[in-house]
């Protein structure tokens, strides 16, 4: 092609010149410019190689239906690929280049695949490289294929996102979409427009005309001032529909709203949603009609109008319907004269006369001629459907194509609106049904805008199909070779391929798609699946109602990834809690770790250690001085309430109402098929008041879960939840000098072991603060949690410390935690219980056996898969060699055995036996203590010794000190 | 994303709420054969039509309540308190 810039345009600023690079080389174009439209101007033919064959290819549209010109656009972390040229606008700098070819443009190595093309039809990826295996053939497809290259640098850019409720939402911002705003804005009705383009107007820009005896530029401009002066209507250019979804919800993609964002993503509620999405002109099938220098005859006018372009110097225009005559006016207009017509139909259009134009009527392009670039078409006779033998040439370097325009239906399927093909317009039309979607203009199959707007006026928005004045005639050669008749550009689908499919039985529209990857690329189809189905239809002697249609889904053009993740990257992927302590412990060293959502010290690192030798420094000063830990991430619930007591007899396992005031029990929350869920201590405040503690990773989710039980099962109770966790700090004291620190602080609280047993809650004031203390835990040794209001903790926390000193104070993060309950066998749950741990298998059976009233997961303790003598059982395990390894995870089989018994759950270097140590879930562990088994991990076998899970202070004489 | 209307906030959007599965089980006694519990377990409606579910309007005010669901259309047909019993599948 040898397409040339005529003069203006009325996109492009011809005062501001734009410098850019395509491959390396340098351009210029004007401000307005997109990359397609500036490198038509300078001559440039080839924009890139076909998906599969590696042809040239050329800008064969002007909109986002390109299926030819797409390119990699921008270097660094900003690169992004399968961009399509005719959408990009150039600026300053700009610098892109074409994505499908290896190496390099003009030297393409792979475009040796169409040499041998024979060899790769449909079905050639499941067909061939099977053999030896995929990965032999992986690298090399792997570097031909694709559209381009995605940043290997994380993306600097920022993406917003706006929620918007509106009465109306406009699809399209064309002259039906306009005349609709307005209409539906004038009764005060909040109205968004959004055109996916970067101006207003739709075809009219690409194609002028009269509308209502006034030319359509000035129509336009007085619509849009109208609307700049509704306040109730908000018009955003730049802004496509990717997709409507569930109760009238529209996706958008915008790149016009001002700001520090890349692109902003906009969910759209609307009370109505009004489609006016136009039409796309569907292409011809011929011999070669993938040669760069072939375009659709819509974007030779958009080309024209918008960017002041003509696309060669000799033009012709081929197609089936009267849109060819309105093209062939244009361009009389602007002086350009074109070769020929070829129109299928045999009878000539009548207004167009006076044009003194060449027609060739009842007659089809049947090839293209030319090498990268087009020299010419070949020309038949259709004749009652045949082909005449005798065929002649006309040389061009350019060809506009026109097969009628089909309604763009996308977002009608997004809405779930079925479709009907339509004899009139060859092409497939939705049926609107109502629930608050509307079609109108040309997107409804209306391509008379005239009409359109009349309908639109008088507050209809449902038309009816408007028929061409003529028909429309056929869009498929009759001659030629088939495997040289492009139906999909991008992905390299011939009628050859098509045919293949339907010998090979793949003729429902569905397998067909998916088997010849018609349709498939990131266009979607919006030029080739209209043509394959009516290619299926034909060939199995159907008609395309019966062939159907597959299923249109979002994105109607592709979305960034950027975009729908929006903020949430990063730090703001998931809020992340810090603990009231946060500040105190980073001025401790402690390194933080995020253990569910909460940030946590996992140990305080001095000087010179390692985590190990820190976690054994922390751990023998809990046991031999005291510790001190923030346990404030613990959750904590409050329930209050005349049945409060019977409501946590149904939520826990263990029994409730028993237990006094001041005192706590240790429970097990079960799920209803009787899995262990939750565990912690639950408390007595009163005679109507509980606090229940829950493992930290499970707070919310138990708070809700007894939420949901109160509201939806036991409806009749009075009970009222709080979930307390935030609002309160905890500072655990533990060790043999736990009460000796906690005496140095001045309280109303007796500490003494017979006032203040184990298992006991008090509540007082210290220090003039009130406070909760609970005599538990979760180290064996003596403990209190002191819980103060979250904003004391802090203090709480640094005047322990201050405090403690000579008592060898010592503060112990979550690791060290970890190694002194393991040591003691206390349970963690989920890790050492999984989705299948019954009460009984951690050695609980006995409190559910014993206990009348019902409670949750109850009944299924009894079901006989969760009384089977086989179940995993949880037990302590050791290497038999103290310096041997203790992997958790490690499967567990009997000595030499190969079957599985069970697995580690939870192992560490234990600093107070001087060796390693774990719990174990194993196939009737309670029975087997002492044996001999055999731990597996990644292919290694090490030999252990069945234990009681228990290894430090069995009596249990250290927590009742 | 649905819109849902909460009985007590309006409208809002589904991200807002949380599903809560089938609604109307009834929780069978203690006394039960295994088979009988198994399927308060596990069985679960699945029409084509109506559905009745039960939400919680989790990131909102929090209540548990039930609705009718066309789960072909998707058109929420009914929503009611928790307490309710369940509707003719027909008056849905
Ligand atoms: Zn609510």
């Amino acid at each position: 092609m040898t397409g040339y810039r005529l003069g203006a345009g009325s996109d492009i600023d011809q005062e501001q010149r734009v410098h850019f690079r395509f491959n390396g080389k340098s351009y210029q174009g004007f401000q307005g410019d997109t990359l397609a439209s500036a490198l038509l101007a300078s001559g440039v033919q080839v924009f890139g190689r076909s998906f599969k064959r590696h042809r040239p290819r050329g800008v064969f549209a002007a909109g986002v239906e390109e299926p030819g010109a797409l390119v990699q656009v921008g270097v660094g972390a900003r690169t992004t690929p399968n961009v399509r040229a005719s959408r990009l606008p150039i600026h300053e700098g700009l610098e892109a280049c074409t994505t499908s070819h290896w190496p390099s443009l003009n030297l393409d190595l792979a475009r040796t695949f169409d040499v041998f093309s024979s060899l790769i039809p449909a079905g050639f990826y499941n067909k061939t490289f099977i053999w030896p295996s995929w990965q032999f053939y992986e690298y090399f497809v792997r570097h031909t294929a694709g559209f381009g290259h995605a940043p290997r640098a994380p993306d600097p850019d920022r993406y917003a996102e706006r929620t918007i409720d509106v009465d109306t939402l406009v699809c399209g911002g064309g002259a039906t979409g306009l005349a609709a705003a307005l209409e539906q804005g004038a009764s005060g009705a909040s109205v968004l427009i959004a055109e996916q383009d970067s101006r207003f107007g739709g075809s009219l820009l690409s194609s002028p005309m009269q509308i209502v005896d006034q030319p359509s530029e000035q129509w336009l401009t007085d619509l849009l001032d109208r609307i700049d002066k509704s306040p109730n209507i908000e018009a955003l250019t730049h802004t496509s529909v990717s997709g409507i979804y569930d109760h009238n919800l529209a996706l958008l993609v915008s790149h016009a709203i001002a700001g520090r964002a890349r692109e902003t993503l906009l969910s759209v509620r609307a009370e109505k949603i009004i489609i006016a999405a136009g039409a796309i002109e569907q292409p011809l099938v011929f011999e070669h009609n993938d040669r760069p220098g072939i375009m659709l005859l819509s974007a030779m006018q958009s080309y024209l109008h918008r960017f002041g372009i003509v696309a060669g110097k000799k033009i012709v225009l081929a197609g089936n319907n009267d849109l060819l005559y309105k093209a062939a006016s244009d361009f009389a207009h602007s002086g350009v004269s074109v070769e020929a017509i070829v129109d299928s139909r045999c009878e000539p259009s009548a207004p167009y006369k006076h044009l003194g134009l060449t027609v060739h009527h009842g007659c089809q392009v049947v090839a293209s001629k030319g090498g990268k670039s087009l020299q010419g078409v070949t020309v038949t006779h259709l004749n009652g459907g045949d082909l005449a033998t005798k065929s002649f040439d006309i040389a061009c370097d350019a060809l506009g194509i026109s097969g009628g325009m089909a309604p763009t239906v996308h977002l009608a399927c997004h809405a779930k609106t079925p479709l009907a093909y339509d004899q009139s317009i060859a092409a497939f039309v939705p049926v609107v049904t109502g629930g608050g979607i509307e079609v109108i203009g040309a997107a409804a199959g209306n391509f008379d805008l005239d009409a359109s707007l009349e309908l639109i006026a008088s507050g209809q928005m449902r038309t009816p199909v408007a028929t061409y004045s003529r028909g429309i005639g056929d869009r498929f050669a009759r001659a030629g070779n088939t495997s040289k008749q492009w139906v999909d550009l991008l992905y390299d689908v011939t009628i050859a391929d098509l045919d293949l499919a339907i010998r090979e039985n793949y003729s429902s529209v569905e397998h067909m798609k998916r088997y010849t990857t018609n349709g498939m690329s990131v266009d979607q189809g919006k030029t080739s699946n209209l043509n394959a189905l009516s290619h299926l239809a034909e060939a199995t002697e159907r008609t395309i109602s019966e062939v159907g249609t597959t299923t249109y889904r979002p994105p109607y053009t592709p979305v960034t990834l950027g975009a729908l993740v929006g903020e949430r990257s990063g730090r703001f992927y998931a809020p992340v809690r810090e603990l009231p302590m946060h500040k105190q412990h980073l001025a401790l060293g402690a390194s933080m770790e995020l253990y569910g959502d909460w940030v946590r010290p996992s140990t305080y690192l001095k000087a010179g250690e390692d985590e190990a030798s820190a976690v054994n420094r922390e751990a023998l000063a809990v046991r031999q001085g005291v510790g001190i830990c923030d346990g404030s991430a613990l959750g904590k619930i409050e329930v209050r309430g005349p049945d409060a007591a019977e409501f946590l007899n149904f939520i826990y396992l263990n029994q409730v109402p028993s237990l006094k005031a001041g005192r706590c029990r240790y429970g097990l929350m079960l799920n209803e098929q009787g899995i262990i869920f939750d565990d912690g201590v639950f408390c007595r405040l009163g005679k109507d008041e509980f606090l229940v503690s829950t493992t930290s990773a499970h707070a919310t989710h138990v708070y809700q879960w007894m939420e949901e039980w109160l509201q939806c099962e036991l409806v009749n109770m009075d009970v009222t939840l709080m979930n307390a966790t935030e609002s309160w700090a905890n500072v655990t004291l533990a060790g043999p000098n736990a009460r000796a620190l906690l005496g140095r602080f001045e309280s109303d609280i007796d500490l003494s072991n017979e006032a203040f047993p184990f298992m006991a809650i008090r509540t007082g004031q210290l220090e003039g603060v009130p406070v909760r203390i609970l005599r538990v835990s979760f180290s064996g040794e003596l403990g209190f949690e002191v819980y103060v209001p979250s904003a004391y903790g802090a203090s709480l926390w640094s005047e322990a410390l201050a405090r403690g000193a000579d008592l060898g104070l010592t503060p112990y993060g979550v690791e060290t935690m970890m190694v002194l309950r393991i040591e003691k066998g206390f349970l963690h749950v989920g890790s050492d219980t999984d989705g299948q741990t019954v009460p009984r298998d951690v050695g609980m059976g006995g409190i559910a056996a014993r206990k009348q009233a019902d409670f949750i997961g109850k009944r299924s303790l009894s079901l006989p898969n969760n009384v089977r003598e086989d179940r995993l059982e949880l037990i302590g395990v050791e290497p038999i060699d103290p310096r041997g390894e203790l992997i958790a995870g490690a499967h567990l089989t009997a000595r030499g055995e190969q079957r599985s018994q069970g697995y580690v759950t939870s192992a560490c270097f234990s600093p107070t036996l001087n060796r390693p140590i774990g719990l174990a879930l194993l196939e009737g562990g309670r029975g087997r203590l002492d044996e001999e088994i055999d731990s597996f991990d990644c292919g290694i076998r090490r030999r252990l010794r069945v234990r009681s899970p228990v290894f430090f202070d069995p009596e249990g004489a250290r927590l009742h000190g | 994303m649905f819109q849902i209307e909460c009985p007590y906030c309006g409208a809002r959007d589904e991200r807002e709420f949380h599903f809560g599965g089938e609604g109307h089980l009834v929780r069978p006694g203690e006394s039960v054969d295994d088979e009988s519990w198994a399927q308060y377990l596990y069985f679960r409606d699945n029409p084509k039509g109506v559905h009745f579910e039960q939400w919680c309007h989790r990131f909102g005010c929090g209540t548990w309540f039930n609705i009718a669901r066309d789960t072909v259309t998707h058109e929420i047909l009914r929503v009611y308190p928790i307490t309710d019993s369940r509707p003719e599948r027909k008056s849905a």
